[in-house]
Formats: structure tokens, sequence, C-alpha cells
């Protein structure tokens, strides 16, 4: 091969790279759009257009509160999550070179659940009203990963088979203490279950204002350490010589991630698969590079979760389904096509 | 240029790995380090690039005092090819090579074509070109070392810290790595320290040898010094026969047998 065609690869490389995130992004959007009109009452896309941009008036009252009111939020919040939990995932299966991590894998989805149901069961909480679950998930998830790190440390450093096992036993704590709250929650223990699975039916622009911030700046934070990441997965040994402040970087991302994930269960429950397999659908699709993995699973996430909500909210009309069910049902076949026809995961 | 390790002492825990290591390595030199296992050689070459922090003592890089620098400084002066580079994930061989501009990038910088010329220039000189599109773990040994070699070379360090770089290979890439490291230190007046267990190929390549015994420097110098029946027999345990070959213009080491610890 000669000079040239390296430079050439490369640049070919990038315009690749801008051309995958221009088409995601131009998928969201059409996904946002075409969800908005899909639901018990079919509004018209055009009609959808003219409400969103605020056309002069010329359709019911209630396609106007449908769609602003109930469907954007809802997807808009489902977008949120679907990125958080895809690139959370993403995060700390880099992080601990493992494809089985996924958000949850530091025991915030068990810490937050316990959080929640104190708030359901016994009515404990510091926020009121529709802000009650949502803070106590959001704070129980930021105290587990608090713990989980602190019992982890020693002398300055981070070891990740310590950090992943002390994850695993205070996540173990938790769900025990979920389950001491079901045992006692009589009346209220479908509300617990319904939120252990994960949903968007409680969905609202005061959640969307609630996840928006977190995630936002977990997000954006992760990606800025994109090159640090793909150094690290050849080795934290090879990070450290190549300059890579392996220690902090761990820190950092550990604790962005566990903010988006804990923004992402206070507005929607726990839902599952997201985080495991969209990482490891796009790691097969663009390769292991996190600075095109990561915005590509980013919005891949956003898309699949806006997809898989509304399936949930439309199959069984009138009432719907948890969209976990949905995830994991739908998902998990297309995976694992993937998984044959590639052979391997791409990476493990 | 002219690197000073200077009285470098470190502890695992209590247990002492290294005590009081004194030494300096010129441009266009190549130290190896020999001793046995345990003897602290590993331990070494983490503490020259700071990897682990030494106790007491200090690097100087041309005088500069390396606890001065920060990890990227560090890593802009100092190229590292440690024992085990088993890479599990799909990045090509010239993505892994690309990954040396890392102390020399911003954050969100790109590669400049300034870049992209410097680790093509790193795999000219490894002979890894024709690899630049295979995928990291789907290579040979051999391939792997020499790309893994380029990368270092594609930070531009001054120095250069091998740990153990023929280890896994056949005969003929052996000789081959070796070569090209002596090659690299001539040309780019590199200071490379190289760690290695074969005592006949370290003293064929390198300019100077140090004999590690227990965290201590127990011999220094020319490989003839350093490569005496005595000084083998004291801290391998074993019965050597030393040689000189005309023909590589070095000494064979013949193990004989060990000697059995009298209890």
């Amino acid at each position: 091969m000669n000079e040239s065609d390296m430079d050439v690869i490369h640049s070919k490389k990038h315009l690749r790279w801008s051309l995958t995130i221009i088409c995601l992004i131009l998928g969201l959007i059409l996904t946002i759009i075409f969800a908005l009109s899909i639901g018990p009452v079919d509004i018209p896309i055009t009609t959808i257009f003219k409400i969103l941009f605020r056309f002069p008036k010329s359709w019911p009252d209630s396609y106007g509160i449908i769609v602003m009111e109930v469907r954007l939020p809802r997807i808009l919040l489902c977008a949120l999550v679907g990125s958080a939990l895809a690139v959370a995932g993403c995060a700390m299966q880099g992080l601990f070179k493992n494809p089985m991590a996924s958000p949850y894998i530091l025991g915030i989805s068990s810490g937050a659940a316990f959080g929640a149901s104190l708030a359901i069961v016994l009515g404990i909480s510091i926020g009121t009203g529709v802000f009650a679950i949502p803070f106590m998930a959001f704070i129980f998830a930021l105290v587990t990963i608090f713990i989980v790190y602190n019992i982890a440390r020693a002398k300055g450093r981070v070891p990740m088979e310590t950090l992943l096992l002390a994850g695993i036993a205070v996540g173990a704590f938790f769900t025990a203490q979920v389950s001491l709250m079901k045992y006692i929650a009589g009346e209220e223990l479908r509300s617990i279950v319904l939120w252990l699975m994960g949903g968007f039916w409680a969905s609202s622009w005061d959640k969307v204002a609630i996840a928006f911030p977190s995630i936002l700046l977990g997000v954006g934070a992760i990606m800025f350490f994109s090159r640090d990441l793909n150094i690290m997965l050849t080795g934290e040994e090879h990070a450290l010589d190549l300059g890579i402040k392996i220690e902090s970087v761990k820190k950092i991302i550990l604790i962005f991630a566990s903010l988006v994930t804990a923004a992402a269960v206070a507005v929607s429950g726990i839902i599952g698969f997201v985080g495991l397999i969209i990482p490891h659908i796009m790691r097969i699709i663009v390769g292991p590079d996190h600075r095109i993995l990561l915005p590509s699973s980013c919005l891949v996430g956003a898309i699949f979760l806006i997809w898989t909500d509304t399936l949930a909210r439309t199959m069984i009309q009138p009432t719907e389904l948890p969209v976990g069910i949905i995830t994991a049902s739908f998902g998990a076949p297309f995976f694992l096509y993937l998984l044959r026809k590639r052979k391997r995961i791409t990476g493990w | 240029m002219k690197l000073n390790i200077n009285g470098i002492t470190f502890y695992f825990d209590n247990v002492k790995a290294l005590d009081d290591v004194t030494f300096e390595v010129n441009g266009g030199e190549v130290i190896g380090v020999i001793g046995p296992n345990g003897s602290g050689k590993t331990t070494l070459l983490r503490c020259i690039n700071l990897a682990l922090r030494p106790k007491m003592g200090t690097v100087f890089i041309d005088g500069e005092n390396i606890l001065k620098l920060d990890r990227k400084d560090i890593a802009k002066n100092i190229g590292v090819v440690p024992q085990n580079s088993t890479i599990h994930f799909p990045f090509t061989v010239f993505d892994i090579v690309l990954m040396g501009r890392t102390p020399h990038l911003g954050r969100l910088d790109r590669e400049t074509s300034k870049d992209i010329k410097i680790a093509k220039n790193a795999m000219k000189t490894t002979n890894t070109q024709h690899l630049s599109d295979r995928l990291i773990d789907e290579i040979s040994g051999g391939e792997k070392q020499r790309v893994i070699i380029a990368r270092a070379l594609t930070q531009e360090p001054k120095i250069l810290l091998l740990d153990e770089p023929t280890l896994h290979l056949d005969i003929n890439h052996q000789l081959e790595v070796l070569e090209l490291v002596k090659k690299l230190a001539r040309k780019n007046k590199l200071m490379v320290v190289l760690v290695s267990h074969d005592l006949n190929l370290v003293n064929r390549y390198c300019d100077s040898l140090m004999l590690l015994n227990s965290g201590k420097i127990y011999s220094i110098g020319e490989p003839q010094e350093v490569l005496t029946q005595d000084n083998i027999k004291k801290v391998y345990k074993i019965d050597v026969e030393v040689n000189y070959n005309k023909k590589t213009k070095s000494l064979n080491i013949i193990p004989i047998h060990a000697i059995e610890d009298k209890l």
C-alpha cells in the first residue's frame, strides 16, 4: 500500500462517519414525526407538521393537545432515555472491557428501585407530586454509585474487578430491600411492579425537564472522552504509556455514565436491554472506535426506544404494554440475527 | 541526549522491589536489563516512565526531572512496548499505530495529515505498512510486536522502553525485532532500555548490560564484564559456559546445570 492510499482511507473513514451521523439524525427526525402521528387517534403527518410549526389553526382542539401535551413529551422522553442508556451501556462495556456490562451493572438500577419503592410504599420522598418518585429514584441511584465506588477504592486506585463485585453486592442488597418493600406493599404492589418494568405511561414535560440537563451533560462528557476509551480498550497499561490519566478518566466516565443512567431510570423505571444490546449492535455495524460508536449508539438508542414505545402503546389498544417487554421481544431476535450473520460479536 | 536514572527505590507494599538503582543511557545507546524472575526488571521499566511512582529517586531526561512532567509530556518523551500486548478489539493496525499520536493531540483534535505521515513513517521503519488494513487481533505475534513498536515510534519519543520484546516470538522474529531496535537507536538517536531473559540475544544487541539481583544492580557495564561465569552463577544459581562467538561477535552462554540450594 502506498502512502497516499492511507491518507485517502483515513479521510474516507471520516466521511463515512459524518454520513452515518447525518443519516441517523434524519432517521431520528423521521421517527419522531411518524411516532407523533401513530396512536389510538391517527393524526395525518401533514397535520403534525402544521401543529409543530404553529400554522394557522385548521385541526380539532384535541389533536393539538394529543400531539403537544401527550405524545411529544413522551417521545422526547423515550429519545432521552434511549440515548442515555445506550451511551451509558457503551461506556460501561468499554470501561470494563466486558460484553456483559450494562448501565445497571454497578447496582444503580437496584438503588433507584429502592428509592422509588420507598416513595411508592412508605410515601417517603424529598420531592412532592410528580417529582416524588423520580427524585427518590435519582438520589438513591447516585447514593448507590457513591457507595460502590468508595468501597472499591483503595490507595487512590479503583480496580475494575473490585468495582464490579462491589456493584453486584450492593445491587443485591438493594434488590433485597425492594423485595421487602414489595412484600409489605399491599395495594401499592402493582405500582411498584409497573415501575420496575419500566415505561413511559406517565410522561410529561416535567419529566423531560428533569431528565434533559443530566442526560445532555453526561452524554456530552462521555463523548468528550471517546479517544481515551478507545485506548483503554487496548489495555490500561498501554493507555498509561500513551499519556492517559487512567484513574481520573475511569472516575469521570463512571460518574457521568452513572449520572445519565440515574436520570433515565428516575423518569422511566428500569428498562432493560437497550443499554446492553444497542452498543453491541452498533459495534457490529460501525466498529469499535468510540468516536463513532458513542454518537451512533446514542442516536440508535433514541430511535429504537421511540419505536418500541410506539408499539407498546398501540399493540393492544385501548391499553398498553410495558415497553421493557417490547424492547427485549423485538430487540433480542434482531440481535441474534446479527450475531449469527457475523459469526462473532465484534471485539469480545 | 541523556537519560539519568537516579537512585530509584520502589516498594510493593512493604517489600522492597528496587533498591537505589542508578544508571544512565546516552542517545543511540541500547542498554539491556537482565536478571532472574522477580529481580525487578519490569518494575524498573515501569518506574522509568512513572507508571509506578518510585518511593525515592527520580529520572532526568536531558536534565529535566520527570516528576515535574505530566502524563502527556512523559508520553511525548517515552515510548513503551509492554510485555503483554493482547488487544481483543478489532481496531485496524493503522488505527492502533495512529493512537501513538495521542499525547500530541488535544481531546477533540482530529489527526492531521502530519500525524498520518508520522504514523506511516513508523510503519515503514518497522515494515508493517502492508498490515495497515488488517485487524490487530488477527495478525501474528511477531507482526503485532512490530506494530506496537511502530505505535511507540509514532509517539516520537526520545526514549524507548521494551519489556521482553522477543517473548513468544520465533528465532527469526527475535532477531528481526532486536535488529530493528538497534537500528532505530542508532538512526533516531533513541535511548533504549530493553528487558530480556535471553542472555544470548541481549548481549549481542545491547551496548551495555545491567544485571539486577533482588532489586539491586549486581553488575553493570560491557556485556563481557557483566556476563561472567561467576556473576551468572551467583545471580541465576546455574553453572554456565561462556564462549565468544566470532561470527556474531558476541558471547554464547550455555547453561550446564542448576545449582541446588543446600538447605
